[in-house]
């Protein structure tokens, strides 16, 4: 995807110092990114130049992030919207949706976390993920449910084989112990003792099917998560 | 405005009052104990001179010659056919007609003459000799000693009213002082000197109580008061502990010319000491919510058997790790409404909190079983057990058994908070409670209806 288009985003934040970070931080991913600092700047944004995805901070000063998604909603926009909100409370969450967000996400996020849903909401409309994953010498058929690298076949229990399908489908991008329980664990709650689970399980996979072999493929980045990636030098 | 008096004015009012009407009816009665009296007296005399005449009369054969014997001090009267035969000068002197039917009647046999003194008389027919007989005795001093007696039982209104006052209000002094003296006490006791109590003189009096109520409050703030100062001592333990860690290796990272590989590994530590914080705070403010009870649920029917299943299936490799075996004894499903994700929450912090506390090699058994209308989860391990005083504090926010402040076996001591504030808000209760094993047990009973 990077590379061939470079995908533009409209981030709707008025505290500059994470305006400033995420920015950074896309930049650095390849997307191109606009900083509206009040709700009218963004509107007004979002209505005159064509963008392919909009991060909205739900409490803004001025005009508030759900009046611009009502009004953008209203005036047929169909641009994704991702809001980023520090209110976790249900009924905002409900209120987001219904508002026609695509997505939400709270505050403080994981910064891996924003990059997989920014992908997953430009991935939209095209064909859902491969039933086969190659990566190097690693290959997971989802169907069959089977393992193999180097030509050698590997044993994994259910969770270990949705683990590193799930790896597998952000290939080269960082995942956070946040996704993995949410996503592979389905445990919305966020709770110490799946981090261990986590883990234990990661330790586990790896020692199944990394390192017996020549290269790594997968890397823990402490202090955030986990990428299964060929190994750069 | 309705006035408002102080209990001792309002005691006083009401001595007074009672002492008003005790004396209003006291004299009432006297009064009338006295007027029958005097009247019954008079009454007597009456029928004595009366009788004396009519004997007079009747042994003289209604001859009036021996009348004149009687003297003429005795007041009486004799008429035949209506005309006066007989008058006494005493009777004429009292200025009462001679013709009977002027007599005027005032009550009970009484009869006024017309300067207005008041006779008690007796008028009766002497049948063989047609003549009738009236007698009258003076009842003007009976009467005025009525009326002093009235004079005075009213004078002694004001002073009994005056003594009800006075002395109530000294009574009512006398029996509020200890609670004057309760008052002065509670006021000088502030947040500073919880540990104050109330003198309790006599536990049995209705002071005593409720000095003994009064004490009883100071020592549940008391109480609540020393949690919340070792809650925020532990807290903010807990927040500074990763905090300090972040500063002091970012410190220590910008003042070395780090390399990269040296500069990565600081900002690794940060984000890891960032992601303790970040755990601590959404544990903090989970127990906030609760507190604040603002947290809504969806409670649905839920298979607990099935939910404990899956925990149990996810922390398998937890105790795996440490060679714990791990057992489930559940039936086939287990049916009872709660919310599922915090079900889960709190199921998952105390089967890791067994797992945690049981040494290498231990065991964890947990037990799904339906009893007296309640699904009951048994956790038991095979880890030291937890102390009887020790079973109820084990779910106060940070405490730990033993007081291990480290952070390398997990949690920050908020787990089975947690667990308590979701099993409770799912309409159950956890405690931890006596079994055959030697370890801890910890039970969730949650309503099956």
């Amino acid at each position: 995807m990077r590379g061939r288009c470079v995908l533009k985003i409209l981030l709707i934040e008025d505290e500059p110092r994470v305006a400033r970070a995420v920015q950074e931080g896309l930049q650095a991913e390849g997307f191109r990114v606009t900083i509206a600092a009040t709700g009218e700047d963004g509107f007004f944004r979002a209505t005159t130049e064509p963008y392919d995805l909009i991060l909205l901070d739900l409490m803004l000063p001025g005009r508030d992030g759900l009046e611009i998604l009502t009004a953008l909603r209203a005036q047929k926009s169909a641009t994704p919207v991702l809001v980023l909100t520090a209110r976790d409370t249900v009924q905002d969450r409900v209120c987001g949706l219904d508002a026609g967000a695509d997505d939400y996400l709270i505050k403080p996020f994981a910064f891996p976390e924003l990059l997989a849903r920014i992908r997953a909401l430009a991935r939209r409309g095209r064909s859902d993920a491969p039933p086969r994953f190659v990566l190097a010498d690693l290959a997971l058929d989802v169907v069959a449910r089977t393992c193999v690298r180097n030509g050698q076949n590997i044993q994994l229990t259910n969770r270990e084989f949705d683990l590193l399908e799930y790896l597998l489908r952000h290939a080269g991008h960082t995942v956070t112990r946040e996704m993995l329980a949410r996503d592979v664990w389905q445990v919305t709650e966020r709770m110490t003792p799946l981090n261990n689970v986590i883990d234990v399980h990661i330790a586990r996979l790896r020692a199944k099917m990394d390192t017996p072999f020549t290269s790594r493929l997968l890397r823990t980045i402490r202090g955030v998560g986990f990428v299964l990636a060929e190994e750069t030098s | 405005m309705k006035l408002r008096f102080s209990i001792r004015w309002r005691l006083t009012l009401w001595y007074a009052a009672v002492i008003l009407v005790t004396q209003l009816v006291v004299s009432g009665l006297i009064y009338q104990f006295m007027s029958n009296r005097l009247q019954s007296e008079l009454v007597a005399k009456v029928d004595t001179g009366y009788a004396v005449v009519e004997a007079v009369v009747k042994n003289s054969g209604g001859d009036l010659y021996d009348i004149v014997h009687l003297g003429q001090n005795d007041r009486f009267l004799l008429t035949k056919n209506g005309a006066a035969v007989y008058v006494t000068s005493a009777w004429d002197e009292t200025g009462l007609p001679r013709e009977l039917d002027r007599l005027e009647r005032v009550t009970g046999g009484q009869t006024m003459a017309p300067d207005g003194r008041v006779f008690q008389t007796r008028t009766g027919y002497l049948a063989p000799y047609g003549y009738t007989l009236s007698y009258a005795v003076d009842a003007t001093d009976s009467r005025a000693n009525l009326r002093t007696l009235v004079m005075i039982l009213l004078a002694a209104v004001p002073v009994a009213l005056i003594l009800g006052v006075v002395g109530g209000y000294f009574l009512a002094g006398r029996a509020l002082a200890p609670l004057e003296t309760l008052t002065r006490r509670a006021r000088e006791i502030t947040a500073e000197s919880l540990s104050q109590r109330l003198p309790v003189e006599n536990p049995g009096d209705e002071l005593g109580r409720l000095a003994a109520v009064f004490n009883d409050t100071l020592a549940r703030l008391e109480d609540s008061f020393e949690r919340l100062r070792r809650f925020t001592a532990d807290a903010s333990h807990e927040l500074r502990t990763p905090l300090t860690a972040i500063r002091s290796v970012g410190e220590v990272a910008l003042q070395h010319d780090s390399d990269g590989e040296t500069a990565r590994e600081a900002l690794s530590s940060i984000l890891v000491e960032t992601e303790h914080l970040h755990h601590l705070l959404e544990n903090l403010l989970t127990l906030a919510r609760g507190d604040a009870g603002r947290t809504q649920l969806k409670p649905r029917p839920t298979d607990i058997a099935a939910l404990a299943g899956r925990v149990t299936e996810d922390l398998r490799v937890l105790a795996e790790e440490k060679n714990q075996t791990v057992e489930l004894t559940a039936p086939a499903d287990v049916w009872a409404p709660a919310d599922s994700p915090t079900l889960q929450l709190a199921l998952m912090n105390v089967i890791h909190n067994a797992i945690r506390y049981t040494p290498e090699r231990g065991s964890i058994r947990i037990t799904v079983c339906v009893r007296d209308g309640s699904a009951i989860i048994d956790t038991v391990d095979s880890g030291p057990g937890i102390q009887a005083d020790d079973r109820e504090r084990v779910f106060e926010r940070f405490y730990r058994v033993g007081k291990a402040r480290s952070r390398a076996d997990g949690g920050a001591g908020l787990g089975l908070a947690i667990a308590r504030w979701a099993v409770e808000i799912n309409g159950g209760t956890i405690a931890f409670v006596d079994s055959d094993s030697p370890g801890a047990c910890c039970r969730i009973r949650l309503p099956i209806v």
